[in-house]
């Protein structure tokens, strides 16, 4: 076991090594010049000559990589050129941001996911099968920017919800609402805040109206984010239990007289875990990395927002990071993974080395 | 596994229990929303330094933190009034201008109002004895000389008599003055710094203060300041909130929660507003336009004849129909609500009947050997103000193209690359537009029909220097008399439409903000800008 874990260690290593270099291309490729994008209406040649010798763009590509990897080594990140800020920084408020929010996109689609693929596959060509499969279509197939509106729409403050049933509807966007609460503030001032909205308002300030608040503002966002790996999640459950159900040490199980559940949950479930796990993997890889759209519709100050951002003001340093991090996300994740088969399935990890 | 769930539910629970008010140390602060308006804009404030910044989501917050010492009268764009200065002087010879500032103003830090604070500010814009990160305004105050404080008395000294030109760029949000204390601490910053400092310590005299600010959690709250010199500000709290997605942005306006300003809305969304029980709609005709810019340097266009034909060709009616009834045609360079703009005023050979104009245009092509050349519209891929669709428009304009036999084609670009592409002259047609900052004819034929020392100015988009042109030009920013400013102007428009052609203006439109009917008496000028100090809530 150990010797996989060192072997994938040292392979996600060598793939960070090309991340890193790929994100140094990234300020290559991008079309434009970001000293333009520095200088605004004030450009002219010279100055933008200026910029470019400021940036040290002017420098040669290899003496450019060798002082971008110092520096990404040394964690400078650079600094945002339309705040002045250091991207760290700004890091540190949008990826605690997204990943509350993809997290929790995460637990409802799983929970969702799981148990409709579960059933479906239990109750195989009736109703309930049609209807899970159904449902799994649409959350793959409606497009997210369209399925956040008809969430506001249905359920937003001013939703038809809200309307016909009298009540106030859902926030329409933001991690909390600065007409409420300083909660920014607090989680800047607080030494002990994470940034997690959801557990620094529970644990670090024992607030459970604000938790409740923010809570509320994160109903909709992770609900739409999650229709995409719910239905993914679904279809993947339905098709490896429908496979599990039919194996002989089901039918043993079955024979042996145990419990319905036990045998459901303990017997089928557990072996037909690991596409499942490994859907759940690459998901949080996916809802870390493709929280855009969602982000943007609900205002959400996570990573989607500040790539967006970043692109629209030509802003190459925040663009380099954030790639950066997401990927760094996608490796250790799928690392995660690929040690949690070895923990489900012992077979893995012994019958390595032929790869 | 469920029993751990419960168990973890458990500790939740118990965890939230006793002091769940935040009143103890490191509490969540509450805030007072009994009397707030949440402003919904397009764009995200992010750099609250007015010296250094040109984003409009930056500008419509500055408004409230600080001000400036003169400002465009709200009922009538082609005047001043005062604000930081009570009262202002111009010098005979057109080379100074006096102004008697407020006595007993007070910057948000507590910082007093002077002479001296103002000179500071407007230095710190011109770079003068500052270094700035971006100083976007620095062009437009070149005719500065310097500034002398004394007491309360500011004197302004010019270069040349342009006296009414500097006293509109004084209106800008970028003559902003900013609390001595806060600048003198950021001079020995580093530029990135010095302006991240300024905003981080944002303090103005304005009705409104900066209460928390973090633009990355896009949070922008501004609360009344208490000791403002116009009294305090009946609304309590201002909440800027962006929200980029247009959809999204329209959700506000039904919102039944609270009061409401939605910036940029969408124009077809405008006629629901008005027929809506809680918001209002506030439009007027903006100080802009949008053209068509034509490159007399590049081959596809380097003939006079060619771009005589497409000012001729180019149907304004068609445009229009993609501003949803929000836009007007537009003939000259100056936006069409100023005095400047002249109403009769068409290109040569323009005939009212446009199957003839067409048939003119065509001939002028044939005559140039232009028929079926290769010709490319260049155009923002993000809409602007007075571009809501590009790529629609731009389509557009090449259907006129087309008809007179030129093989137009579109091309769409990131709109800081095409913006730069104007400088360079990488392009033969290009569809741009301009909001005008001042409300000064001069901050249009300037920067986008002038130039320097013989070379085009960077956003001209004829790319020629025309000294006839030049001289005139000079000689109009002189004028105080309203009425010579106008003949003045007017004869520069015709020169150049006429000896050089290198733009088409095609429509002026309209700009609107949403708000809600409970907000009243809140003030908005002809250039877009709005201020809460004297808005109340019903």
């Amino acid at each position: 076991m150990l010797a996989y874990i060192v072997r994938r260690l040292g392979l996600s290593a060598l793939l960070l090594a090309v991340v890193v270099a790929a994100t140094f291309m990234l300020h290559h490729a991008l079309p434009g010049d970001p000293a333009a994008a520095v200088l605004g209406k004030q450009y002219t040649q010279e100055a933008a000559h200026e910029m470019r010798e400021r940036l040290g763009l002017n420098d040669p590509i290899p003496t450019q990589f060798v002082r971008y990897v110092g520096r990404v080594a040394s964690g400078d990140l650079g600094r945002s050129h339309v705040s002045n800020e250091l991207v760290t920084e700004e890091l540190k408020r949008a990826l605690p941001a997204t990943i509350e929010l993809a997290l929790t996109a995460l637990l409802i689609a799983t929970l969702v996911g799981v148990t409709l693929g579960v059933l479906t596959a239990l109750r195989p060509r009736t109703w309930w099968d049609v209807a899970g499969l159904t449902a799994a279509l649409a959350g793959v197939s409606l497009p997210i920017f369209w399925l956040g509106f008809l969430a506001l729409q249905a359920f937003g403050e001013s939703g038809v919800m809200a309307d016909v049933l009298g009540v106030r509807g859902l926030p329409l966007g933001g991690r909390f609402s600065p007409a409420a609460y300083s909660l920014g503030q607090f989680v800047n001032e607080t030494p002990a805040a994470t940034g997690f909205f959801l557990w620094d308002t529970l644990f670090v300030a024992g607030d459970t109206q604000v938790f409740l608040h923010v809570l509320k503002h994160l109903f909709l966002p992770a609900i739409v984010l999650a229709s995409v790996p719910m239905a993914v999640i679904a279809r993947i459950t339905r098709a490896s239990m429908g496979d599990a159900l039919l194996q002989d040490y089901v039918r043993t199980a079955r024979a042996k007289g145990l419990r319905a559940r036990t045998v459901v949950l303990k017997h089928a479930l557990r072996n037909a875990s690991i596409p499942i796990v490994t859907s759940i993997g690459t998901q949080l890889g996916y809802l870390i990395g493709g929280a855009v759209l969602t982000e943007t519709i609900f205002q959400w100050p996570g990573m989607g927002t500040y790539v967006v951002d970043s692109i629209r003001a030509l802003d190459v340093k925040p663009l380099q990071a954030c790639v950066l991090v997401v990927a760094v996300g996608f490796v250790i994740v799928n690392l995660l993974v690929d040690i949690s088969y070895a923990w489900l399935d012992p077979r893995v990890s012994t019958a390595g080395g032929a790869e | 596994m469920s029993r751990s769930i419960a168990l973890l539910l458990v500790l939740a629970v118990a965890a939230c229990g006793g002091d769940g008010d935040g009143e103890n140390t490191g509490g969540i602060g509450r805030v007072d929303s009994t009397s707030l308006v949440t402003i919904v804009t397009a764009d995200q404030p992010s750099v609250l330094d007015p010296h250094s910044t040109s984003n409009g989501g930056d500008v419509k917050v500055i408004h409230q933190i600080y001000e400036t010492l003169i400002r465009v009268d709200p009922s009538d764009v082609n005047r001043m009034v005062p604000a930081l200065a009570t009262q202002w002087t111009v010098a005979d010879d057109g080379l100074s201008i006096q102004f008697q500032l407020r006595e007993g103003v007070t910057f948000h830090d507590g910082a007093a109002f002077d002479a001296a604070a103002a000179k500071l500010s407007l230095d710190r814009l011109r770079e003068d004895g500052f270094e700035l990160s971006r100083a976007p305004y620095k062009p437009e105050f070149g005719d500065v000389a310097g500034f002398d404080a004394d007491g309360h008395t500011l004197t302004m000294r010019l270069s040349s008599p342009v006296a009414r030109v500097a006293l509109r760029n004084l209106t800008m949000f970028c003559a902003s003055i900013v609390s001595p204390t806060v600048l003198e601490a950021s001079k020995s910053m580093d530029p990135d710094a010095a302006t991240a400092f300024v905003t981080d310590n944002a303090a103005g005299t304005g009705g409104y203060r900066v209460d928390a600010f973090d633009q990355k959690a896009k949070i922008a709250r501004l609360v009344a300041n208490d000791d403002y010199w116009n009294g305090k500000p009946s609304i309590g709290t201002l909440i800027f909130t962006p929200v980029s997605d247009e959809s999204t942005r329209t959700e506000y306006l039904g919102n039944p929660n609270g009061h409401f300003l939605v910036d940029d809305v969408p124009r077809q969304h405008w006629a629901t507003v008005e027929s809506s029980e809680r918001m209002q709609l506030h439009s007027w005709w903006a100080l802009n336009l949008c053209y068509l810019g034509m490159n007399a340097k590049h081959e596809a266009t380097k003939e006079l004849g060619v771009r005589r034909a497409i000012q001729l060709a180019v149907d304004r009616e068609a445009v229009m129909a993609h501003y949803e009834g929000t836009a007007r045609p537009t003939y000259s360079l100056v936006a069409q609500p100023m005095a400047e703009y002249d109403r009769g005023l068409r290109v040569p050979d323009w005939d009212d009947d446009h199957a003839k104009r067409l048939a003119t245009a065509t001939k002028l092509i044939d005559e140039a050997g232009a028929k079926g050349r290769e010709i490319t519209i260049y155009y923002p891929q993000m809409p602007r103000p007075y571009l809501p669709r590009p790529q629609n428009i731009a389509d557009t304009v090449r259907q006129s193209l087309k008809a007179i036999g030129l093989d137009a084609r579109i091309q769409g670009e990131e709109n800081s690359v095409l913006f730069s592409q104007v400088s360079t002259g990488q392009y033969e047609l290009i569809l741009i537009g301009w909001m005008t900052d001042n409300g000064d004819p001069d901050n249009f034929y300037s920067p986008l029909a002038d130039g320097a020392d013989g070379k085009p100015a960077e956003n001209n988009t004829s790319r020629t220097f025309h000294a006839d042109v030049h001289a005139k030009l000079l000689a109009a920013r002189q004028l105080s008399s309203a009425g010579e400013r106008v003949t003045a102007y007017r004869d520069v428009e015709r020169a150049l439409q006429t000896d050089v052609a290198g733009y088409t203006p095609l429509v002026n439109t309209k700009q609107a903000v949403a708000y809600s009917k409970g907000i009243k008496g809140f003030v908005i000028d002809g250039i877009g800008h709005y201020r809460f100090d004297e808005a109340t809530l019903e």
